[in-house]
């Protein structure tokens, strides 16, 4: 696919000369949500589905997990259901030693930290994806949860 | 081969385009972009002054957007092209590109475009960064690249881009490209396209009669 | 610039698929070889997502229909 009718070489110095003070940086802009955010959950949907399902396979309803982590019920609620939400980083603390987490890749999932790592949100996604809404953890449900939190132990 | 205005002796340079991102120009970013972009921030941060408003003022919007990453998850999809832009031995430009969008513009809605993901220029290049930027024109080769690629690829020359806030003046004016008001789904930025009759315009300034590379 | 290597490959369509490909082609004013590499780049770009778990949707309005078995 070769390009047949390129400009020449003073089309190029004219168009840069007349560009010469003008910003051509495309992409997402700072302090928001990156294009790959836009089309694709964040990753907090991850961390919602990984607190509801830790939660519930130690039969904690919301209420009693809140007083168990000294925080509100309704944050909890939120992390759980609000992908929009953003945890407090005390709270994300109290998760991780509560359920024995890893803090850092708790904080990434959560939003709290920035992860780069494909890997890693491929994993995470895939897992809140297969999650469903039963009041018991079924036993599929029991094996894509231990296999989550053994990778995020892992996690070098 | 193309050109590169070097700002301080004045003169062209001649320059190369790679029709994709190579580990080479992956390595550059981290070796010798990033560094400098880095320390800048930092720098912002300790002062209490890193915020929207000065990321815009230093030029450092794509510090955060991951190149390395961004090569090695789209290295594979097809959806994604890449170029890099070298001069004087150093990767002086980057793109991406996505082939499978679709126009939104009314009067081509749904034909296929080419839409421009990524582009940045080395820091050292930047007016906004560096007191002594090195060379102008990275933006423009890439970007008039684009518009030749989607020619290419059957296209018409249609292209896409979402500009960061104060480029509206360049795309809309200078490139006569047609604005589409703030993208909700992308931050509020501004949505451009390009429509085959600007873009066979555009190319055709100045353009010699064999059509002859440069 | 490099050019980079292509290969051939022959294609054998039904009569069906191939109107298909010209009516595409034409309404898309794209060449058949174009239609064929959009449709391939489309082809990979659904399935890495679907490879993920991720499901895909088309809307309409308020209804979204999930596109299944794609």
């Amino acid at each position: 696919m070769t390009i047949r009718n390129r400009p020449d070489r003073q089309w190029y110095a004219r168009m840069i000369q007349d560009t010469l003070d003008d910003d051509f940086v495309i992409g997402p802009a700072p302090f928001s949500a990156s294009k790959a955010e836009a089309t694709e959950p964040p990753l907090t949907v991850a961390f919602g589905t990984l607190v509801r399902l830790a939660r519930r396979s130690k039969k904690l309803t919301v209420e009693q997990l809140a007083e168990k982590l000294s925080v509100d019920a309704e944050e909890i609620q939120q992390i759980e259901r609000d992908p929009s939400y953003h945890a407090r980083p005390r709270t994300i603390s109290n998760i991780a030693r509560f359920f024995d987490l890893p803090l850092t890749e708790l904080m990434k999932l959560a939003g709290a930290a920035v992860s780069n790592d494909d890997v890693f949100r491929t994993k995470a996604l895939k897992f809140a994806a297969h999650s469903d809404d039963m009041s018991i953890l079924t036993d599929e449900e029991q094996t894509m949860l231990r296999g989550f939190i053994r990778f995020l132990r892992e996690k070098p | 081969m193309t050109q590169l205005w070097n700002r301080q002796s004045q003169l062209f340079e001649p320059a190369e385009l790679f029709d994709r991102i190579h580990a080479a120009d992956v390595t550059c970013f981290q070796n010798h972009w990033l560094p400098p972009m880095q320390a800048k921030i930092d720098e912002l941060k300790l002062a209490g002054q890193y915020n929207r408003q000065t990321v815009s003022q230093w030029n450092l919007e794509d510090a955060h957007w991951g190149w390395p990453a961004k090569f090695q998850s789209r290295a594979g999809q097809l959806q994604w092209a890449s170029y890099a832009l070298r001069c004087s031995g150093m990767t002086q430009g980057l793109m991406f590109i996505n082939l499978v969008y679709r126009c939104r513009l009314p009067s081509q809605l749904n034909q296929h475009m080419l839409y421009v993901d990524l582009v940045s220029t080395a820091p050292w290049n930047r007016p906004r960064f560096t007191p002594n930027p090195l060379y102008g024109g990275v933006g423009m080769v890439l970007v008039t690249e684009a518009i030749l690629r989607s020619e290419d690829e059957g296209f018409d020359g249609r292209v896409g881009l979402h500009s960061l806030p104060g480029a509206e003046t360049l795309y809309r004016d200078k490139l006569g490209m047609d604005c589409l008001g703030p993208d909700p789904a992308y931050s509020g930025l501004l949505y451009f396209e390009m429509t085959p009759q600007r873009a066979a315009q555009l190319l055709a300034l100045l353009t010699s009669k064999t059509g002859g590379t440069v | 610039m490099t050019t980079p290597a292509k290969k051939t490959l022959t294609l054998v369509l039904s009569d069906a698929e191939m109107e298909v490909l010209d009516a595409l082609s034409t309404e898309r004013s794209l060449s058949k070889t174009a239609v064929l590499r959009q449709a391939l780049r489309l082809y990979q770009t659904v399935d890495v997502r679907q490879q993920r778990g991720e499901k895909l949707f088309f809307e309409n309005g308020k209804e979204k229909a999930e596109l299944m078995l794609l």
